[in-house]
This record gives structure tokens, C-alpha cells and sequence, in this order.
């Protein structure tokens, strides 16, 4: 999904901006790490423009790594947008739930 | 502790925090060799006791193990009547190390890191793991020796900055790495090298310039590739070896000395050969020249940085002619203070601390400490002079409100930290530059009053750290289509994973027997799959499936590759909720020698096609091309040769240049296709249109303008397959208007005419025929149609296939 | 009399039936009156159908003359016409057994060739009125019957019914995205091989389920074929309401199409949801500058799915060309370079900035409802991205149809597999013909012959005639007129009727 990609902009998932320097971004990373290695809850989601996202420790080392190069700390540069400027994100499409009620279908259906 | 379980040596270092001290073993020296010798009794003798059994006594003494970790294969010692594996032996190292560091330091190692080679596979790496845990070590993390070697580099110097190069010339390989530094932060920014280059090669090289002085002098015929010969090639060999070592360390001039030599049915007593440094330069340049194009290649791919530092790894770097010539050929000064020999020991036993990884048992903690307990997560090692610390208390009963440090030198304190609702707290420590800094831990309580925490101390050491090193190579999944479908490309940063949804191209029946679907994991940069070599290879065993998978059902992959850079693998059946992670790794595959040569002829054929050609267009890229690729048949032609007198690695390198070989006629072939294909899609174009614009109708007018507008979108796009789809598209578009045009059906039937001979059943064609004339005279045009339709019936596939190139199947 | 005419019309069908076969032995063509009463149609049930239905028909005729309508009367009735006790009784009132064994005894029309498959298909729907009894141990019971090859080999009680309980089986299992594909094409099946009521509740479930996941744009895609319904035109209007569009029918209309409509009680919220939902206003570029088409990217991405119009991913695509034509992008790439200290080359992270934001058009391209505008005034970017979804497709479906068997292959008798791999097939090409439809000519030179060769395959060698039926249709809908053979196509299609 494109929103993913979006969501996962290395700059968002550390919550550093994107003129940080090198430096911030290693204590941002290492910060975030120690926390969700005790398992601080405000650790473990960040805010993007699609709404919640989760992290886990995995996810921040991958950021970490992108913006150590400086050819792909370039591009999510471009690519970076700040989420606090637009907002909550927008509600869905409302989901018709009766639907398969109406065509006289009360079972399971998933999927 | 870091250890350096090296091909020929091994060290081990200890990082006490402050500096680095190299553990020496019994005999005194830094350096362990890897010879691993059983006598009948069971004894076992390590490092340099053993070595000196390497040529005596071959059959229960075995030295460069490390080359066949993660293989099956199994060395089997006379005396005491058993086999062991690699990992076996080098445990053995290990446990010698271990004892080593016990009696100089007293205390014994559980946890270790030990530095693996940057291409190593999983089994490999996990072979190392398994030989550590028979050594009794209970925890070890790998490190990749270029960034060890980065690590120590970068610890030793006074300031970091700009590009350095890592020079690795160890016993049989040699690796280069390209890092990028600045204040501390270390980064790996490419990696290249030749796994077939390396202390050996060089002495092969003066092997082979003593058996032609021999051969002159004493007449006596010497062959490498003859396994006969092979006991006075060893001798030799190490002869050799002494001599280069000899020659690098002090003298200018040295003589070699081999007392009875014997050949086959020649015996030579003895044979004295004089060497100067002079000589062993013009004699091992070609090798060095090598490493230096492989050190350009890595320069070139990374946008040719001026280099700040050359880091010199590796007992072969020794050689003063590699030296002048290295800082000949790139101006770049030396590190100073580095002893090459021990530099990945040193680099590993930094990462150990960086890591947080005490070589001590952790016994030697909670010595009946008071105070509140908090938990506390900090960086061991940091470059970073303002690091953060975060913690947590554990015991809500304490009711600890904050927490404060202070540094033991007095100069630098914390202000009081206030906890979140989670127990949590964060701040920032201030560090010294250069040095360790110990702060104490206080805590305040609800009551107000003040205490010290548990653990009442932390240590921060200031130095450099350095990022996990980019992805080797490009990782992928072979496809059914001879494609790629790329995970990972070369130079990632790790960790990474990936998943992506694929379709079977098959129907799996959990009926059909021996049947596996098979998912193929390869890695290499080329496009085509059978030019990847398999690194691993996942089966979907039909007898696991719950019921028939179709052709086209989704199947999820997920590939990982974790810090150290092994890789692992998932796939997941979602219609039948099944995950198979199974992935059978391989290393490289043998390759018997007659397949190799068919490839060569195979290769030589079209490389002579592509030379007319290449001349006759004077195109200057695909000659110089085919230049390189000329040299690099010859090298794997002799390797070949080498080979089939059994030498394995011979055999190893062969198969990658042939690889190498058939990947630049693809290039070539590949840069050739495109105004081949430019030029067949404007000719077929031009016939369309021709045909399209009289009898075509409005809507084929417009479609064809739109195929023709797809096919340069495509060419820019250099999209191959969709540029074929637009000129099928296009051919129907031409042959639909062509086949309106009244004449054309009498021109197929004066074509079929023509050839009526050549019918399955010559007197019906011919009836046809004349019952055709018939129709094309009285005009009727559905009549004629349906008589040519008829006719082409009869013929070979050919001749409609030549006019509609279509097979249709239903009559 | 009238028993007369009855027997009459089944001696008729048996000596139509014995003239094919007479002819078939002796390897001639058959009679055209005998193939036209034949043909494709499953002659003993049908016999047996007509007969029961027959006999209870004369019988109710005889009783009525005799006392009037009294409870025989009644009961005869019943069984001349089951079709009527069905619909109207035993599956509103979800009752299993009994619609099973009405079914496979009574031979309704609609199901009559093939009364295993409809037995299944109105059980199936009488135990989901009220949601009972659907253990996985009865379900694989019932998935057991449906799908039977006859023992000579011929697929002919395999028809919509049939195909349509498979699929319900597949979406009570969890198995969606397939039940999905084989409802599309029971959907659009002929009428000949199809009841209408297979096809209707086929389109009702389509739609349904679009609606249940909020795809409201899948709704009204799916609201262009199958059969004539006014569901169809209802949930079509309340899906346009929904997305904003501007031929959205207006509240009374749309009260109206609700009123019209079945499964009204149920049917009332999605009624309230499509009333109470606010019109979009369009987003426009106001300048064409590397910060605005940044912001529109995002703008766009949060709208929920199929909100999007294709005009204003076309703004977008403008918007990025600009960018990337005027230079913009290049100094930013610079700037940040020097900043950074790194040595990257600026062309390559340019051109794949590039690639990534026409990776980002090709996602969004399928959620979006194409809206006649002309190609030629696309931008290039956008026309890219075009290209390679409708690359991705085709070339999906290229492979799919490279492994369909024919020619020589040998029989298999999996005739299950064969739908469904038909009904992938048909699912991908709708999918292309939906969202691109100026470029739908593209099939046809993409799979045209390898399908027409399997639908041959089909009929020859695997005797799937209705399933080649099928394939053989939708050939001569994507086939252009003047191409070579599409009279070929026309005389299968003609011949597996």
C-alpha cells in the first residue's frame, strides 16, 4: 500500500526532523531503542499523517541504517512530510455491515 | 574479548575499557596458528607445537579448517582412528585461547565475539557458533572482520574524518572495504574483494618460480597440476613461505634450501636457490596488481572519494614492495600504531564492549547491594559525548519519584529526572573525550529523603561505533520466467526485510508423490537467474498441503536478513494457512570440469558472432568488452586445466569466471537488443500503418496510434516485454486490415499455388486450387477465403504459420 | 388433453435425444432440429423432471375439475411448481433438509439440469437465512456434492447452481477472494446454462461484499453487468452518494430505488448512510512547485479508497511533471547533498524519486473509476503509470494462461480446477477492461489464442462443454470483428451452446 511507505518515512519513526544532523539522529535512535527495550509504552507508536503506526526494535535499526547513507537520508528527505500539519487523518468510508444480512446471508464471511 | 579465528592464525584481545590489551599464549606470542594435531594417544596439541607437525606428520595434523566450516566434510585422523569436523577443531582453538587469557588475566571467558568473514554464509556462521559452544563459551555474537578491522582502525585514531580504506590480505582471501568516517560515527560504505587472493597465492607464485630455476638447474620436471608430485610441491611451498616472510621482515637477500627432493623416479639431494627482495617484487606484482584493481573497482562503484587513510590488515601486508606500491597507486597515508596481525582481534573485542558483551561470568554482580532497584539501558560505547540513558524503576513499592547522576571526576551532574506514570525516566549524560566516565546513581523518594540506587553505578566509554555494514550482494527469488524478482539490492542497510506476494505457476496436488514446489532464493546483480548463484532454496513438499494448490494461488515470501547478514526465509500458503521456513541452504555448488569446458565452447561461439558484429559497427564499448573478455576465458581456461588435476579451488574460480565471462555476453547481447528492437518496431509500423490507413476502421486507426505511442513510452522505459506485447498487438492490427483487402486472398492462394508440392495430400491441393481460380473469377470473396483456410489445412505449419503465425486449434 | 400434450413434448425430446446419439455412432452430423432440443442439456434429468412435474401437474388439473381447490388440489400444485414453494417458503423460512430434498425430487425449473448442484445451492441458502448448522464437518459434506463429473465424462450438471454453491462453500470457509472470482462468473454465464436466480443471487452477493468492505468503487464496477436487478440500481446510486460523485442520484431518487428494491429492512442503513454523507470538493494544484504537489501526494493518499478521481490524479501527475521538468528537484538534491557530505550522483536518486512517485500513481490507478478522458491529454508521468499497471496485468495474465492445457494434453477430469482457474482468468481481464478500458484491445493479442485453444482443448478432449461455452463468449466479446478468427470463435461458441 502506498500509505505504507509513506508511514514508514525513517524521519517519522524516530520523530526527528528532517534537518537533523547525524549526531541527533544516532541519540534520537539510541534513545528510542533503550526505551522500548524496557518496554516504555510511548515508545512503542508513532504519529504519522495515516494515523498510528506501530515500531518495535527491528523498525528503528532499519531507520537508523537508511538515514546513515546519505543518498537514501536524501531521498526520504523528499519524500518526508510533517504530520502535525495536516491533522487527524480522515475517517474511512463507512462499511455497510448489514450488507450480507440483506441477501439473507447470516453466517461467517471474512475476507 | 574478541577472538580472530583466522585461516593460517589466530589472537584473541581483552578490552578492559580504557585500553586494549592482545592475549599472548604459553610459547609468548600474539599469534595462534590454526593447526590442530591428535596423537595415538588422544593428545591434542595446538598452535605452534602442531605446526610444526604440519608437514611430518600429515595425516593426524590439519591446518586451514576455517575454509570448509558449514561443509560436510570431515577430516579424518590416522592415529587415533576417528574423524572431526571443522567445527570440532576449532573449538579446540578456541579452548586453547581460553586458557590462554586465564592465565594472563585469571579470569576464564564465557562470552566472546568472534569475527567472521564478510561473506560468509549461514552454515558457516552457524558452524562458528556451534565450534564456540564446544568450547564452552556460552554466549558469542560475529562480527564481519572488515568492520572489526574498521573498528580498531577508527578507535586508534585522533580524529576520524573522510574515506579510508580497508586493505584485508589474509592467508587465502582478500577483502576491501571503503569506510566513511566522521567524529566516531563509523560506516561501511561498500565492500569488494577476491576470494582467491591472498598470503597463498603470493607463495604459489614463488613456488612456480622455483620449480622453472629448478627445472634449469638439476633438469628435474616439476608439475603443479600432477597429484603425484603433489609431497615436493608442499615442500616447496613451504619453503616459499619462508623465504617471503624472511625477506618482508629483515634481510634483502635470502637463499632457499630444500634438501632431498624427490619426483617420481628423480631424486635431487639438494637445491640452493638465491632470492633478493628485488625478485620476489618483479615476481609477486601481477598479484599485487590484482588487488589494487579490485581496490579501484571498489573506488569507481562508490564515486572515487579521495582517500584520508589506507588501514593495512593481514601478515602478507607486511611485504614492503605492497606497501610502496599501494601508496604509490592511491597517496594515501598509512594508519599508525597498528599491528596488522591483530587488528580483527582488536575490532572484535571493541564491538564486544560496544555490545555490552563482559567476557565474565555475570556472578560477579548484586554483591548484597541496597538501594531501590531501576533498570537501566545505556550505550557501553558511544561517540557521542551527549548520549541519553533511559530507565525504569522496578519496585513501585520504593516509591522513587527521580533519579540523578553524577560523573566520579565531580565536574559534570544531572539534574533530578522526574519519573512518568510508567516508572520510566530519560536523560541526557555528558562524557569526557576519549576516556570512560563512571557516574553515580541517586534516587529520591516520596518521603523526600535521598539514597543510592541499585546498581549504584554506570560506566560510558567514549569512542567510535560503526554502523552495520550495507548488503554484500543482491539478494533475490529465481522466477519461472528465468527472471529476478529483486528483494534486496547491494547495499542495503541491514537489518532488512522484505515480503512480497507471487503466484504458483502450477497446479500442486497433495496426491502427486516426490513433487515440491520449489522457491529458489539467489543472490547476484544480473538480471537472468540461471547467471545467480542458489544461496538457499525453500520446498513446498506436495504431501504437506491440505488439499490442491492451483495454478496462480498467492503464496507470501518474507526474507530477512538480520545484523550479521545471514539470511532466512518464510513462505505462507494464506488459502491454506501454511508456513513453510525451512530453507535448505547450499553452499557453492560442484561443477565437474567436462560441463565447464562445453560452457567455454559455448561462450567461444558466441563471442565470435558478437566480434563480426562488434567490428563490422566499430561499436568501441563492445570491443573493449570483448577484450576483457578474452583475458578472463584465458585465466578461466587454465583453471580448468588446473582443475581437472584436482584442484578444488581451481575448479571454485573457473565457475565464477565463466559466470562472469557469460554475464558480459549478456551485456553485450542486452546493448545490442535495444536498436534491434528500435528498429522492429518502426519497421513493423510502417507496414501497419500502410495497411491500417486503407483498410483499417476508425477505431484500429486510433488503436494503433496508441501502440505505437506505448512502444516508445516502453523503449524509454526500456521495458522489454511490454514493447513485445505492443508489436503482437500491433502484427493483429496489420494482418486484421490486410486480410480486407480483396487481393490478398489471391495472393495467398498464387502463393499456395506455387507450392502444392510441398501438401501432405498434393492431388486434394491441386483440386483446391482450381475450385479456387474458380471462386477468385467469379468474385467471391467469403468462397476464396474459406478455400485457402482449406488449403493451408493441408500444408505443413510452416506456411500458415509464415502468413498468420497464429495456431489455432479447433476444426 | 393436457397429459396428452405433456407426453407428447417428452416422446418428442427422447426421439430428439436417440437421432444424436444415432448420429454421433455412426460419425455424422447430427440433425439441426435434434442438436437444437439437445444440445448441452442433460436429457434423462430433464425427463425425469418434466415427468414428476407432469404428473402432478395432470393430477392437480383432474382434481380441480373433479372437487375444486382442496388441500390435494394444493398439494399437487406444489408439486407441478416447487420453484414457487421455495422462493416463497422454505428458504425465507430456512428450512435445510426440506429444500435439499424438494429440490432433488421435484426437478424445479430453474435447476433443472443440474439438481444435484441447485439441491446443494438452495440448502446452502435456506441454513444461512438464520445462520444455523454450519459446521465445518457439514459443510465438507455438502462440498462433496456439488461438483460431480458425469460417468461419461460430459460436465452438463455442472451449470450456475452448481458453481454458485461451491463458491458460497468457499466464502463460509474463508476463502474469499476465490468465492469472489466464481460468483463473477456464474454472474455473467449464459442464460441457457444459467437460472436466472443463480445469477441474481451471484450479483446480489458481489455486491454485498463490496459494500461490506467499504469498496464502494468495486460496487459500482460491479453494477455494470449481470443481470438486470434493481439492487443493482439502488446500491449503484446509494454508491455514487457515497463517493461524491457528480451523477450521484438525488435523495428522492435514491428513496425511491430503496423502496423498489428487496431486503429493504435491511437495506435502510445503507439507505441512511448514502443521505447523510457530505459531497467532496475536488482538489485542484493551486501552483505547480515541488512543496504544493507534495502536499496534494498526501492529500490524496489519506482519502479513503476510491475517493479518488482519475482527473485528479492526472492534477497530481502535472504537478509532479512540472517539478520534475523545471529543475526543482535537481537543486533540492543538490543542496542536500553538500549539507550532507555525501557523493551521490544526482541524476540516478533524481530518476528514482521519479520512479517511486509513478509507483505511487500505479496504486492508486485501481481505485479509481476511469472518466473518458482522451489518452492524449494525460500527462507522460501519468501515462507511465498507465503502462505499468496495465503491464503488471497483462503480464499476470499471460503467465496464468501459458499454463492452460491444450492441443494434446491429456484429460484430467479436475473440473472444479478448471473453473477456477478460468474464473482467475476472467477476474484479471475484468479488472483491466474496468479500469482501462480504452486499452482493452490488449487482451485479446495477449491471451486470444491461448484461450482459444484451451476452450478447443476443453470441448475435445476434457467434453467441459459448458465451461468452453464460457471461454469461447468471452473471447467473442474482447475479439475484434475484422480479426482472422474470429469467425472460429463465433462457430465454437455457436456449436458449445
Amino acid at each position: 500500500m502506498s500509505q505504507h511507505a509513506l508511514a514508514e518515512n525513517p524521519f517519522l519513526v524516530l520523530e526527528v526532523a528532517a534537518t537533523a544532523t547525524r549526531m541527533e539522529v544516532e541519540r534520537a535512535g539510541q534513545k528510542l531503542l533503550a526505551q522500548l527495550a524496557l518496554g516504555v509504552a510511548s515508545a512503542k507508536s508513532y504519529k504519522t499523517p495515516f494515523g498510528k503506526h506501530e515500531r518495535d526494535e527491528s523498525a528503528v535499526r532499519t531507520a537508523l541504517s537508511v538515514l546513515r547513507d546519505p543518498e537514501q537520508r536524501a531521498l526520504c528527505e523528499l519524500w518526508y512530510t510533517d504530520s502535525t500539519a495536516s491533522g487527524e487523518p480522515n475517517a474511512p468510508l463507512p462499511s455497510w455491515s448489514d450488507a450480507l444480512r440483506s441477501i439473507g446471508w447470516r453466517g461467517p464471511c471474512t475476507g | 574479548m574478541g577472538i580472530d579465528l583466522g585461516t593460517t592464525n589466530s589472537a584473541a584481545c581483552v578490552f578492559d575499557g580504557e585500553q586494549l590489551q592482545s592475549v599472548r599464549s604459553a610459547a609468548g606470542e600474539a599469534l595462534t596458528p590454526s593447526v590442530v594435531r591428535i596423537d595415538q594417544r588422544g593428545n591434542v596439541s595446538v598452535g605452534t607445537r602442531a605446526f610444526r607437525f604440519l608437514q611430518k606428520d600429515p595425516d593426524n595434523t590439519r591446518g586451514e579448517f576455517k575454509r570448509l566450516m558449514g561443509s560436510k566434510h570431515r577430516y579424518p585422523f590416522a592415529a587415533v582412528g576417528k574423524d572431526y569436523a571443522p567445527e570440532e577443531l576449532a573449538a579446540q582453538v578456541l579452548m586453547s585461547l581460553q586458557k590462554d587469557v586465564e592465565s594472563q588475566l585469571g579470569v576464564r571467558p564465557e562470552r566472546a565475539v568472534i569475527a567472521v568473514p564478510a561473506l560468509f554464509e549461514l552454515p558457516q556462521i552457524q558452524a562458528t557458533s556451534e565450534a564456540a559452544r564446544l568450547a564452552g563459551l556460552t554466549r558469542i555474537e560475529t562480527i564481519q572482520e572488515p568492520v572489526a578491522s574498521a573498528l580498531a582502525s577508527g578507535w586508534s585514531a585522533d580524529e576520524c574524518r573522510g574515506a579510508w580504506l580497508v586493505y584485508d590480505l589474509g592467508g587465502g582471501t582478500f577483502d576491501a572495504s571503503l569506510l566513511e568516517t566522521q567524529e566516531g560515527l563509523l560506516r561501511i560504505v561498500g565492500h569488494d574483494g577476491d576470494n582467491f587472493l591472498g598470503g597463498r597465492d603470493f607463495d604459489l607464485s614463488v613456488v612456480d618460480w622455483l620449480i622453472a630455476r629448478v627445472a634449469e638447474s638439476s633438469g628435474v620436471r616439476i608439475q603443479r597440476s600432477d597429484p603425484a608430485h603433489a609431497s615436493a610441491v608442499a615442500k616447496l611451498k613451504v619453503a616459499a613461505e619462508e623465504a617471503k616472510i624472511e625477506l618482508s621482515r629483515s634481510a634483502t637477500e635470502t637463499s632457499i634450501v630444500i634438501e632431498a627432493l624427490s619426483v617420481g623416479d628423480q631424486h635431487v639431494e639438494l637445491i640452493e636457490e638465491p632470492l633478493t627482495r628485488a625478485e620476489l617484487e618483479t615476481i609477486t606484482l601481477p598479484l599485487i596488481e590484482r588487488s589494487i584493481k579490485v581496490c579501484g573497482r571498489l573506488l569507481r562503484a562508490q564515486g572515487g572519494p579521495q582517500l584520508e587513510r589506507i588501514v593495512l590488515v593481514g601478515g602478507p601486508t607486511m611485504m614492503p614492495a605492497l606497501r610502496a606500491r599501494l601508496q604509490q597507486a592511491f597517496g594515501a597515508p598509512f594508519g599508525s600504531g597498528l599491528d596488522p596481525m591483530l587488528l580483527v582481534a582488536q575490532g572484535a573485542a571493541l564491538f564486544a564492549a560496544s555490545a555490552g558483551l563482559d567476557a565474565r561470568a555475570s556472578s560477579q554482580a548484586a554483591k548484597a547491594a541496597t538501594g531501590p532497584r531501576v533498570w537501566l539501558q545505556y550505550p557501553a560505547m558511544t561517540p557521542d559525548t551527549s548520549p541519553f540513558i533511559v530507565g525504569r524503576a522496578l519496585d513501585a513499592a520504593d516509591g522513587v519519584k527521580s533519579v540523578r547522576f553524577t560523573r566520579s571526576d565531580g565536574e559534570w551532574q544531572s539534574e533530578w529526572l522526574a519519573l512518568e506514570e510508567d516508572q520510566s525516566f530519560a536523560g541526557m549524560l555528558s562524557l569526557k573525550r576519549r576516556a570512560s566516565c563512571t557516574f553515580q546513581v541517586e534516587v529520591t523518594r516520596a518521603d523526600g529523603t535521598t539514597a543510592t540506587a541499585n546498581p549504584a553505578q554506570v560506566t560510558v566509554v567514549h569512542g567510535v561505533s560503526i554502523g552495520e555494514p550495507p548488503l554484500a550482494r543482491t539478494i533475490g527469488v529465481a522466477r519461472a520466467d528465468d527472471g529476478v524478482a529483486v528483494y534486496f539490492e547491494r547495499g542495503s542497510p541491514l537489518p532488512i526485510r522484505k515480503t512480497f506476494t507471487h503466484r504458483t505457476v502450477e497446479n500442486v496436488s497433495p496426491t502427486a508423490t516426490d513433487y515440491a514446489l520449489r522457491v529458489p532464493i539467489v543472490q547476484g546483480d544480473f538480471p537472468f537467474a540461471h547467471l545467480c548463484r542458489l544461496v538457499g532454496v525453500i520446498e513446498i513438499p506436495s504431501s504437506a498441503l491440505h488439499s490442491a494448490l492451483p495454478a496462480g494461488s498467492v503464496i507470501e515470501l518474507t526474507l530477512e536478513v538480520d545484523r550479521g547478514g545471514a539470511l532466512t526465509a518464510k513462505a505462507f500458503l494464506p488459502a491454506q494457512n501454511l508456513l513453510f521456513d525451512h530453507v535448505e541452504q547450499l553452499l557453492a555448488p560442484a561443477t565437474s570440469p567436462e560441463k565447464m569446458a562445453e560452457l567455454v565452447a559455448q561462450l567461444e561461439q558466441r563471442a565470435s558472432g558478437l566480434r563480426g558484429k562488434a567490428f563490422r559497427e566499430g561499436a568501441r564499448k563492445a570491443i573493449v568488452s570483448l577484450a576483457d573478455f578474452e583475458a578472463t576465458l584465458a585465466t578461466a581456461r587454465a583453471d580448468l586445466d588446473a582443475a581437472r588435476g584436482g584442484d578444488q579451488d581451481a575448479a571454485e574460480k573457473a565457475r565464477r569466471a565463466l559466470i562472469e565471462c557469460d554475464g558480459v555476453l549478456g551485456d553485450i547481447e542486452a546493448a545490442n537488443a535495444w536498436p534491434e528492437l528500435n528498429a522492429r518496431a518502426y519497421e513493423e509500423h510502417t507496414h501497419a500503418s500502410h495497411w491500417v490507413s486503407q483498410f483499417g476502421s476508425d477505431q484500429e486507426k486510433r488503436a494503433l496510434s496508441q501502440c505505437m505511442d506505448s512502444i516508445e513510452r516502453a523503449l524509454r522505459a526500456r521495458s522489454a516485454g511490454e514493447i513485445e506485447r505492443q508489436l503482437r498487438a500491433m502484427t493483429r492490427l496489420k494482418l486484421t486490415a490486410y486480410y480486407r483487402d480483396p487481393d490478398s486472398w489471391a495472393r495467398a492462394l498464387d502463393q499456395a499455388a506455387s507450392d502444392v508440392q510441398g501438401a501432405t495430400d498434393p492431388s486434394k491441393a491441386q483440386s483446391l486450387v482450381r475450385q479456387g481460380r474458380s471462386a477468385e473469377q467469379a468474385g467471391n470473396l467469403k468462397e476464396l477465403e474459406r478455400i485457402v483456410r482449406e488449403l493451408w489445412r493441408l500444408f505443413p505449419v510452416d506456411q500458415e504459420e509464415r502468413s498468420l503465425s497464429f495456431n489455432s486449434g479447433v476444426r | 388433453m393436457h397429459g396428452l400434450v405433456l407426453v407428447a413434448i417428452i416422446v418428442v425430446r427422447l426421439l430428439a435425444y436417440w437421432a444424436n446419439k444415432q448420429a454421433t455412432h455412426a460419425g455424422r452430423a447430427p440433425p439441426a432440429w435434434a442438436m437444437s432440443l439437445v444440445r448441452t442439456r442433460a436429457v434423462a434429468p430433464r425427463v425425469i423432471g418434466f415427468g414428476v412435474r407432469g404428473v402432478f401437474w395432470t393430477w392437480a388439473w383432474v382434481i380441480w375439475l373433479d372437487h375444486g381447490a382442496n388441500a390435494w388440489f394444493c398439494l399437487c400444485v406444489i408439486g407441478a411448481f416447487p420453484q414457487l414453494v421455495l422462493r416463497t417458503l422454505l428458504i425465507p423460512a430456512g428450512i435445510p433438509h426440506a429444500a435439499y430434498y424438494f429440490t432433488r425430487v421435484l426437478h424445479p425449473q430453474a435447476t433443472l439440469g443440474e439438481t444435484r448442484g441447485g439441491a446443494v445451492f438452495n440448502e446452502l441458502r435456506a441454513r444461512l437465512r438464520w445462520g444455523r448448522a454450519l459446521s465445518p464437518a457439514a459443510l465438507e459434506r455438502l462440498a462433496r456434492r456439488v461438483v460431480t463429473f458425469d460417468t461419461k465424462g460430459t460436465d452438463l450438471r455442472t451449470r450456475a447452481a452448481s458453481l454458485a454453491a461451491r463458491a458460497m462453500l468457499d466464502a463460509l470457509t474463508g476463502d474469499s477472494e476465490r468465492a469472489r472470482e466464481l460468483f463473477a462468473v456464474v454472474q455473467t454465464m449464459h442464460f441457457r446454462h444459467a437460472a436466472r436466480s443463480a445469477r441474481v443471487y451471484a450479483q446480489a452477493w458481489l455486491l454485498s461484499d463490496a459494500a461490506r468492505r467499504g469498496e464502494y468503487h468495486e460496487v459500482i464496477r460491479l453494477s455494470e453487468r449481470g443481470p438486470y436487478t434493481v439492487r443493482r440500481v439502488f446500491m449503484r446510486g446509494a454508491a455514487r452518494r457515497l463517493l461524491g460523485q457528480a451523477q450521484a442520484p438525488g435523495r428522492w431518487q435514491l428513496g425511491l430505488l430503496w423502496l423498489l428494491s428487496p431486503g429493504r429492512v435491511h437495506s435502510r442503513s445503507l439507505l441512511k448512510l448514502a443521505l447523510q454523507r457530505p459531497a467532496r470538493s475536488k482538489f485542484a494544484a493551486t501552483a505547480r512547485d515541488f512543496a504544493t504537489a507534495q502536499r496534494l501526494t498526501l492529500e490524496l493518499l489519506r482519502l479513503p479508497r476510491g475517493l479518488a478521481t482519475r482527473s485528479e490524479l492526472a492534477e497530481l501527475a502535472r504537478s509532479w511533471q512540472t517539478v520534475f521538468e523545471s529543475g526543482e528537484l535537481q537543486d533540492r538534491l543538490r543542496a542536500r547533498r553538500d549539507a550532507l557530505q555525501g557523493s551521490f550522483d544526482i541524476e540516478r536518486v533524481g530518476a528514482r524519486f521519479e520512479r517511486e512517485v509513478a509507483a505511487q500513481l500505479t496504486a492508486l490507478v485501481p481505485t479509481t473509476l476511469p472518466d473518458g478522458e482522451p489518452e492524449a491529454e494525460l500527462p507522460m508521468l501519468f501515462l507511465t503509470a498507465l503502462d505499468q499497471f496495465q503491464g503488471d496485468l497483462l503480464g499476470e495474465l499471460e503467465e496464468l494462461c501459458r499454463t492452460l492445457p491444450r492441443g494434446d494434453a491429456p484429460p484430467t477430469d479436475d473440473l472444479l480446477q478448471h473453473w477456477r482457474t478460468w474464473a482467475r482468468v476472467r477476474t484479471l481481464a475484468a479488472r483491466l477492461t474496468d479500469t482501462l478500458p480504452e486499452r482493452a484491445h490488449l487482451i485479446f493479442s495477449s491471451i486470444g489464442l491461448s484461450t482459444l485453444n484451451h476452450g478447443a482443448w476443453l470441448y475435445n478432449q476434457e467434453k467441459a462443454r459448458i465451461l468452453a461455452h464460457d471461454v469461447f463468449r468471452f473471447l467473442l466479446g474482447i475479439a475484434p470483428k475484422g480479426d482472422p478468427n474470429w469467425q472460429t470463435i463465433r462457430q465454437n461458441a455457436k456449436l458449445s451452446q
